[in-house]
């Protein structure tokens, strides 16, 4: 049986979130929600990038990751911005997940996540229009550290009664 | 509450919500077909999910994920299943009252996916076509209906 190539990135499973900043500095606060689809043969994932105060959605996301025939990772997407698409794993280093491809007005979509333990994720994405270079006024950035989102847990201490 | 769609999209609203029928896979497996048509980002797209099971065995045979939304000549579709990859699927033209999705796979194949409403039911086919002279290859297709919980039933 060939390994899962999804293997690496299943303990991402889980709910994370921060705040970024976008190409202009502008603060923006995400949520990321990772988990596996109904019947575990994919990741899903959930993104949304809004205003500080949560009102305006800036940026939504939402993919399912998984591997073709081919064996290799690959993921059907839709953004908010940049409509249905396509996106395929660029090679990388180990624990990191880089996505690339292009939307159907031909602008160019790169999307990397970073696993920096296991409480913690870097995200980035750029994207460009065509022939844009690095350094054209018109890219697309997003860039935030995303801490994993737990249940605030009381602090542990003997069962106290009511008087 | 009646959720928001885009205009686009609207003519998919009778159809959001699970469906579920008998199907025949290629090679003439039974099996079992469920569908769900789901609105996201306040109705900018429509998320089709799709699954099949072997009907005896009850084994997940294929199941696959769609993002439908407004594109430049109809509905555009991100897909992914297994047994595709992730393809971006087109609209091409078709009878009304329905949807027809295609996209060209490796190996000159054709893939479509047609989606028609008649009455109470929603019939799912989906067709692997090879080569120049259109060789009509795998097709599976189900016949759905509105699955409802037990206490929407009239």
């Amino acid at each position: 049986m060939s390994p899962d190539p999804l293997a690496g990135y299943r303990a991402w499973c889980g709910v994370w979130g921060g705040t970024g900043a976008a190409q202009d500095g502008r603060p923006v606060h995400i949520r990321m929600e990772i988990a596996p689809d109904q019947f575990g043969v994919a990741l899903r994932m959930h993104f949304e990038a809004t205003s500080p105060d949560g009102s305006v959605l800036y940026h939504g996301v939402v993919t399912t990751i998984g591997a073709g025939p081919s064996g290799a990772l690959c993921a059907a997407t839709f953004s908010t911005i940049h409509g249905a698409m396509v996106l395929h794993q660029t090679p990388d280093d180990e624990n990191v997940l880089a996505l690339e491809g292009e939307s159907l007005r031909g602008n160019r979509i790169q999307v990397t996540i970073l696993g920096e333990g296991p409480r913690a994720l870097g995200f980035a994405a750029l994207w460009r229009p065509p022939g844009a270079s690095l350094d054209d006024p018109r890219l697309g950035r997003m860039t935030a550290t995303l801490a994993r989102l737990e249940p605030m847990r009381p602090p542990s201490g003997p069962v106290t009664t009511r008087p | 509450m009646t959720p928001r769609l885009r205009p686009e999209l609207e003519r998919f609203r009778p159809w959001l919500g699970h469906w579920r029928g008998p199907c025949t896979m290629a090679g003439g497996v039974a099996a079992f077909l469920e569908t769900s048509f789901t609105p996201r980002f306040e109705g900018d797209l429509i998320e089709v999910q799709t699954a099949t099971f072997d009907a005896e065995s009850g084994v997940l045979l294929s199941t696959g994920v769609g993002y439908w939304t407004a594109g430049p000549d109809g509905v555009a579709a991100a897909v992914f299943s297994p047994g595709l990859g992730a393809v971006l699927m087109r609209e091409v033209p078709d009878d009304p009252g329905g949807v027809a999705l295609e996209t060209m796979l490796a190996g000159n194949v054709r893939f479509t996916v047609a989606v028609v409403a008649d009455g109470e039911t929603l019939t799912l086919t989906a067709r692997r076509t090879e080569g120049y002279a259109g060789q009509t290859g795998d097709i599976t297709a189900g016949v759905m209906r509105r699955s409802l919980s037990p206490g929407a039933r009239p």
